[in-house]
């Protein structure tokens, strides 16, 4: 992983490594900080620290020191920017258009319209529970409350909704080769 | 835009959901705690967990919102109608007060002196703001009703032709 001088990491293999792990590092750094402008801060960060000290990493464990370097970088971007509650709004606040190519582009599309007609077809429980989460941004104990149901209906609610849209897009992923 | 599925059945594990729970703020602070501990160990397996419930998250977020632009373009469209209903309501009020002015001013009796009538500036920049003034409707009520109630003053040059002598009224054509 070092390059001919022994010392400092071929530029090229961080390229590689940008390509193969940027998506979810940006998306682990969304849900570590909840703030769009962190992430850009840390995984900027994260790639730098790659080029100074990517010649420790071991080949076998390169993604976890990936993860670990960004969520340090994150701590540390958040401390500066004095993080806000988690909000999963915020999580969506980041036009994913960003850093994807035209075929991701597509694939997210399919995706999108993938989950909503699976979302048609949950149980209108389920539905409720989902929507209100996601959507409305309402916390579980909140939708129990409004919903008159009991917490633990609603986490297995949501759990098994979760489950399905998952392995729908899951399956996606394999068909598309991912 | 991969959802980084390491698990090739796709099944929606422990670790999963306490993602999920993670991103949403859902976990208790010793549990939220506990989690980012693994964070901050480079746990792949609680990482890639992570980066799946944001992606989760945001394909489902993005696909309700087509639905609320619908929604929300739908309502938009009702709320214009609404007031170009208005805007129209109050134009053909305004119209009908003008053509009612000119013809009281069109008479050529000179005894009749035309007022300009401040409502009529105030109806005109009414009509004129259009959607801004929400109470354009009730005010064009208002004016149509004033304009009612003024025809039934009699104007002085009518007052003045009745009291003229029968004989300059045109009954010595015989």
């Amino acid at each position: 992983m070092t390059s001919e001088d022994g010392e400092r990491i071929d530029p090229s293999e961080v390229e590689r490594w940008f390509h193969q792990y940027g998506g979810p590092l940006r998306s682990f750094l969304l849900g570590v900080t909840s703030d769009p402008e962190a992430v850009d801060e840390a995984f900027q960060a994260t790639f730098t620290r790659a080029m100074e000290a990517g010649h420790t990493a071991r080949t076998e464990t390169l993604k976890g020191w990936l993860f670990r370097v960004a969520y340090n970088e994150a701590m540390l971007a958040g401390r500066k920017r004095q993080l806000r509650d988690r909000s999963l709004k915020r999580l969506a606040e980041r036009p994913q258009a960003e850093t994807a190519t035209p075929e991701e582009l597509a694939s997210l599309d399919e995706s999108i319209r993938g989950v909503r007609e699976l979302i048609g077809e949950l149980p209108v429980e389920q539905q409720a529970v989902l929507r209100k989460r996601i959507y409305e941004d309402k916390t579980f104990k909140v939708i129990a409350e409004e919903l008159g149901a009991p917490l633990g209906t609603v986490l297995t609610r949501m759990r098994s909704a979760l489950a399905k849209l998952h392995r729908r897009l899951a399956e996606k992923d394999e068909v598309d080769g991912r | 835009m991969t959802l980084t599925h390491d698990n090739p059945t796709g099944d929606f594990g422990d670790a999963d959901w306490s993602a999920f729970a993670y991103v949403a703020g859902e976990l208790a602070e010793a549990e939220s705690a506990a989690w980012e501990a693994r964070l901050a160990e480079g746990d792949v397996e609680a990482c890639e967990a992570v980066a799946r419930a944001v992606e989760l998250v945001r394909v489902v977020a993005a696909s309700g919102v087509s639905e609320t632009v619908v929604e929300t373009a739908a309502e938009e469209s009702y709320d214009a109608g609404r007031w170009r209903s208005v805007v129209v309501a109050a134009a053909a009020v305004c119209l009908a007060l003008v053509v009612g002015l000119s013809w009281r001013t069109s008479d050529p009796n000179p005894v009749a002196v035309v007022r300009p009538d401040p409502d009529v500036d105030v109806l005109l920049s009414t009509w004129a703001d259009g959607i801004d003034d929400e109470h354009a409707g009730e005010r064009a009520t208002e004016m149509e009703a004033e304009a009612v109630e003024s025809e039934l003053v009699v104007p002085d040059w009518m007052i003045a032709a009745v009291a003229l002598p029968v004989e300059m009224d045109g009954g010595d054509d015989e």
